[in-house]
């Protein structure tokens, strides 16, 4: 589909003009990932000078592995965001359902508790959490990284508004085969909110890969530590930084994410654009 | 056939190559132990012998092409004569180099600065500048960035005056010789222009000496590996300079034992700190990293002393030791550097003037030493 | 996670009654909320037990936390041997009294005012260009989008080497054109701007998306309507594009606004607060306070701002900007 120019009177010239600036600003945007990459491939020697043939090396990305337990990293962050994702969409479904169907005492005022905390973020109540982990006992666990966003009220009111989508046809057929109230939800309600799902996930997914300062307050150790704490205390910068090495590091972190993005564009920026716009 | 083995070599003539160290490198590593004598080089652009003065000639408003348009048959050149209306006597060429670049090249291997006096007197010659007055090398960095409470000690200890009471309950930011110290340090990036201006960062700063933009680096023993593998030019090692006196500041870590553990913890605990004190790793450590070992004894360890003799520059910290004094450590230890590091850094940035900057840290550091008797 | 006003301004409108919800998918006929749906007392107990596992972290770790935090303020950092006492406002007359709790206050408040504003609308730009007829605008897209996908520890890392005095890539790129190099994030007038720039080029492609979305779904008679009429670019947008827009907008001016709060990941790598305190922005200096000096009671106080600050924000938005926004 493509939207019709106006004014195209002064035509050509505008366009190429139009194009030219938009090339321009796309080339500046992505510079800086560009200067990493030419650091991290090249040489220490080479990272801050751009002679065309210097001498290409794995040897940064080598270095940065074992400098630092990264494998080990890997796998929290994996087990992080995996543990989050999958009670945000249990809980999330279970809350948005009771909103969307059931009409129960405070029902209004929950919701805009709820609401409430798309302001009141856990990444600026750190004190006080750490506190209450410290309490539990948890702290230094992934659990521990994980719980204060697994009951996540984007989640509920996403799916809050997709649920109330749902006609109440379906509903009703299949409470009239016999279904319960659980089963319903899970027979009609959460195949038909699947692309909220998947939109949702990837949202989610991204926002826990790269978080940083809570993970750093409440984690200690290795056994726990994710990616982004693991970069940070591999590139302080106590015995001088070595660009090369720390830009290796620096993209060997992004690349998971970097990979799936560069993979599955569409479905990606589809997913942020319905995650947004519902 | 009998080998002719010199016992001395004079080089009268000079070596004509791109810089003084290519030619000292080269002459050295051909020449070695035999070299005496060496005559001052010509290089670079000189080194053509006089082939590179025709240039400098033709260029010269004083003179132009003889009129009578011979060359001289060998290269070509077209002879010169004196310009219309010149005289002799009024011809003259102004700096042709051969001064300043002797000059700069004997700095390549003079002694590190001593003492602050010679730090300015040496900086002035070490910091280059382009044709347009952009710096291009500075003489010094002292980082300021993260912890400069700690280089900062450099400089007070070697103006005899101490930034803490024993106990840590009372810290001494405003007495006079700090304030001085910090108007020296202050001074080198505004006054003397020999450091860069603002907050230098720390992590850089290897990587600013490696790519020659500081002559000087104040740096961690921590940094001494790192160096030695990555610089990729000879470099030398010297003690912080002195002034009233001389020292520096300790840095490193501490083991803690907490009274409030299991005997399991507490065997376990103990066993690991011993295992991590004896002699061979604390030389292990000092080797592997540069930082400075951390008991005497570790010296006399076949690693360390190996390591010392292929690395003489390795003992200078060690010898520095005598003159150290504690790091800074008072209650409440992060608020109170953090009130110093902000008043360190305002100071550098220009914000406020060193006594206000010290003043003002050193009211806020009584405030917090008080609250947290 | 990241908030969806637009969404919620809908959806509180709708409950409001005052217009008939979005179509999604099927359309909906209009019926009383609970036909259909059980009634009564299972109604009741039911949607609580739904609710509850949500309901329990949401209070353990939201709600407990804001209380907790306002109640702590009020008293002083236990230490050691000394328990928590009672101290009224004295917490918050130190932090009156505390000139770096003004320079953060002050630096977050030029922070977000010039990272939100300048996010916006180079992300609105972006989309405009990109739902344009340019080639190549995959590339485009990919290069705008980029930044958002990688962590800010990241982001920031490789900012740090870029802004190197000296043989850092802006300052070689300067110096091309005979510029002096300058110690970017060391001068206290240039440090904020080097980290406004990097917080802009990390969002920027993030809400590109959200309005390219908008974008798109704008109706193509629009545009050929105004084309008939005569109208020039500039009035289009101005006067149709922008104000259709204004949902988008809003969503992603609470987005840019939480994020100019929340995220000081690039001020831990880069400049660490300095120099002195030129950087500081709230929650680097509350997680200062609370992580590294330990005094919880202060940090909870500078939380207590912080909390309010969002919370005058969220209704200045709510109230304000809900007026002015046009639903298609």
């Amino acid at each position: 589909m493509n939207p019709i120019r106006i004014g195209q009177e002064s035509g050509r010239a505008n366009a190429v003009i139009e194009a030219a600036g938009a090339w321009l600003l796309a080339a500046l945007w992505i510079l800086p990932l560009a200067y990493a990459l030419w650091a991290a491939i090249h040489p220490s020697a080479y990272s801050a000078h751009f002679i065309p043939n210097a001498p290409l090396t794995v040897q940064n990305f080598v270095t940065a592995w074992n400098a630092a337990p990264f494998a080990r990293y890997f796998l929290n962050t994996f087990l992080l965001v995996t543990m989050i994702l999958a009670t945000q969409l249990v809980l999330c479904t279970l809350a948005a359902y009771a909103f969307a169907r059931f009409a129960f005492f405070g029902r209004d005022i929950a919701f805009i508790i709820v609401l409430l905390q798309l302001m009141i973020m856990p990444d600026v109540l750190i004190v006080e959490n750490y506190r209450t982990m410290s309490a539990f006992g948890i702290v230094d666990t992934i659990p521990a990284i994980g719980l204060p966003y697994m009951a996540s009220a984007f989640g509920i009111f996403l799916l809050r508004q997709t649920f109330k989508g749902v006609p109440r046809e379906l509903d009703e057929a299949a409470r009239v085969e016999g279904a319960g109230p659980l089963q319903v939800l899970l027979k009609v309600y959460v195949p038909l909110a699947k692309p909220i799902y998947i939109a949702y996930g990837l949202v989610s997914v991204s926002y826990h890969w790269n978080n940083f300062l809570w993970p750093l307050i409440v984690t200690n150790s290795v056994n726990t530590r994710p990616l982004t704490v693991g970069l940070q205390i591999f590139a302080s910068t106590d015995q001088g930084i070595d660009w090369s090495v720390i830009t290796a590091a620096t993209l060997m972190t992004s690349a998971p994410l970097l990979i799936a993005f560069l993979l599955f564009q569409q479905q990606f920026v589809q997913s942020f654009m319905r995650a947004g716009i519902r | 056939m009998r080998t002719y083995v010199p016992k001395t070599i004079h080089l009268v003539g000079s070596i004509g190559l791109d810089t003084v160290e290519d030619v000292f490198r080269t002459v050295g590593m051909e020449l070695g132990p035999y070299l005496k004598r060496i005559p001052d080089g010509e290089v670079g652009g000189r080194k053509l012998w006089i082939s590179w003065q025709y240039p400098l000639l033709r260029a010269s408003t004083y003179l132009r092409p003889d009129p009578s348009g011979k060359v001289r048959p060998t290269n070509r050149f077209a002879l010169l004569t004196l310009a219309k209306g010149v005289a002799s006597s009024d011809v003259h060429f102004g700096e042709l180099g051969y001064a300043r670049e002797a000059r700069a090249s004997y700095l390549d291997f003079i002694e590190a600065p001593d003492t602050w006096d010679e730090l300015v007197a040496d900086g002035a010659k070490l910091t280059k500048r382009d044709a347009a007055g952009n710096v291009s090398q500075w003489a010094v960095e002292i980082p300021s960035t993260g912890f400069p409470y700690w280089l900062f000690q450099g400089l007070t200890t070697a103006n005899n005056v101490r930034l803490m009471n024993q106990a840590g309950t009372e810290t001494y930011f405003d007495k006079p010789e700090v304030i001085q110290a910090l108007q020296f340090w202050v001074d080198l990036s505004r006054k003397d222009k020999i450091e860069p201006q603002g907050t230098i960062e720390w992590g850089t700063t290897p990587k600013d000496f490696f790519e020659r933009k500081t002559a000087i680096m104040w740096t961690s023993t921590g940094n001494l590996t790192n160096v030695r593998s990555n610089a990729g030019f000879p470099f030398g090692v010297a003690m912080l300079p002195a002034h009233q006196g001389r020292g520096s500041p300790t840095g490193g870590g501490n083991f803690y034992l907490f009274k409030k553990m299991t005997d399991e913890e507490r065997t376990a605990a103990f066993k690991f700190v011993r295992g991590m004190t004896t002699p061979e790793r604390a030389a292990d450590w000092g080797i592997a990293t540069g930082y400075v070992a951390v008991r005497p004894d570790a010296w006399d360890t076949p690693a360390m002393k190996k390591y010392v003799a292929d690395f003489p520059a390795a003992a200078v910290a060690r010898d520095q030791l005598k003159y150290a004094v504690a790091e800074l450590s008072t209650h409440d230890n992060q608020r109170v550097t953090k009130a110093l590091n902000d008043g360190i850094q305002a100071a550098l940035t220009g914000t406020k003037t060193p006594e206000q900057a010290m003043k003002d840290a050193q009211q806020e550091a009584a405030r917090i030493l008080r609250a947290s008797r | 996670m990241n908030a969806a006003a637009e969404p919620i301004a809908r959806g509180l409108a709708e409950e409001a009654g005052r217009m008939p919800p979005p179509a999604v998918g099927p359309v909906a006929p209009r019926t009383s909320p609970t036909r259909g749906a059980p009634i009564g007392l299972s109604a009741h107990i039911h949607g609580w037990l739904l609710l509850l596992p949500a309901a329990v972290l949401l209070v353990t770790f939201t709600y407990y936390p804001a209380v907790a935090t306002i109640i702590d303020s009020f008293f002083s950092t236990p230490k050691g041997r000394r328990n928590a006492a009672f101290i009224g406002l004295d917490n918050y007359q130190a932090m009156l009294d505390d000139p770096v709790f003004w320079r953060a206050l002050g630096n977050n408040i030029v922070y977000a005012a010039s990272v939100i504003p300048l996010t916006i609308a180079l992300a609105l730009m972006m989309a405009i260009l990109i739902n344009g007829k340019i080639a190549g605008r995959p590339f485009l897209r990919l290069s705008f989008f980029t930044p958002t996908v990688l962590p800010m520890i990241a982001v920031a890392n490789i900012w740090l080497f870029f802004y190197s005095p000296g043989y850092g890539l802006l300052d070689q790129f300067l110096g091309v054109f005979g510029f002096a190099t300058h110690n970017w994030l060391g001068d206290e007038h240039t440090a904020l701007a080097c980290l406004i720039v990097v917080a802009i080029w990390k969002d920027a492609g993030f809400f590109m998306i959200f309005y390219l979305a908008a974008l798109q779904q704008m109706s193509p008679q629009l545009a050929e309507a105004a084309a008939i009429e005569g109208a020039s670019r500039w009035y289009f947008f101005r006067r149709v594009t922008f104000p259709l827009l204004m949902p988008t907008t809003l969503f992603v001016l609470i987005n840019a606004i939480i994020n100019s709060f929340r995220l000081i990941d690039h001020i831990v790598v880069m400049t660490r607060g300095g120099p002195d305190n030129t950087t500081a922005l709230l929650l680097f200096y509350i997680y200062e306070v609370g992580f590294k000096f330990w005094d919880t009671a202060y940090a909870a106080t500078l939380t207590v701002v912080l909390l309010a600050l969002l919370a005058f924000l969220a209704l200045g938005q709510f109230l304000f900007l809900d007026r002015r926004i046009h639903y298609q």
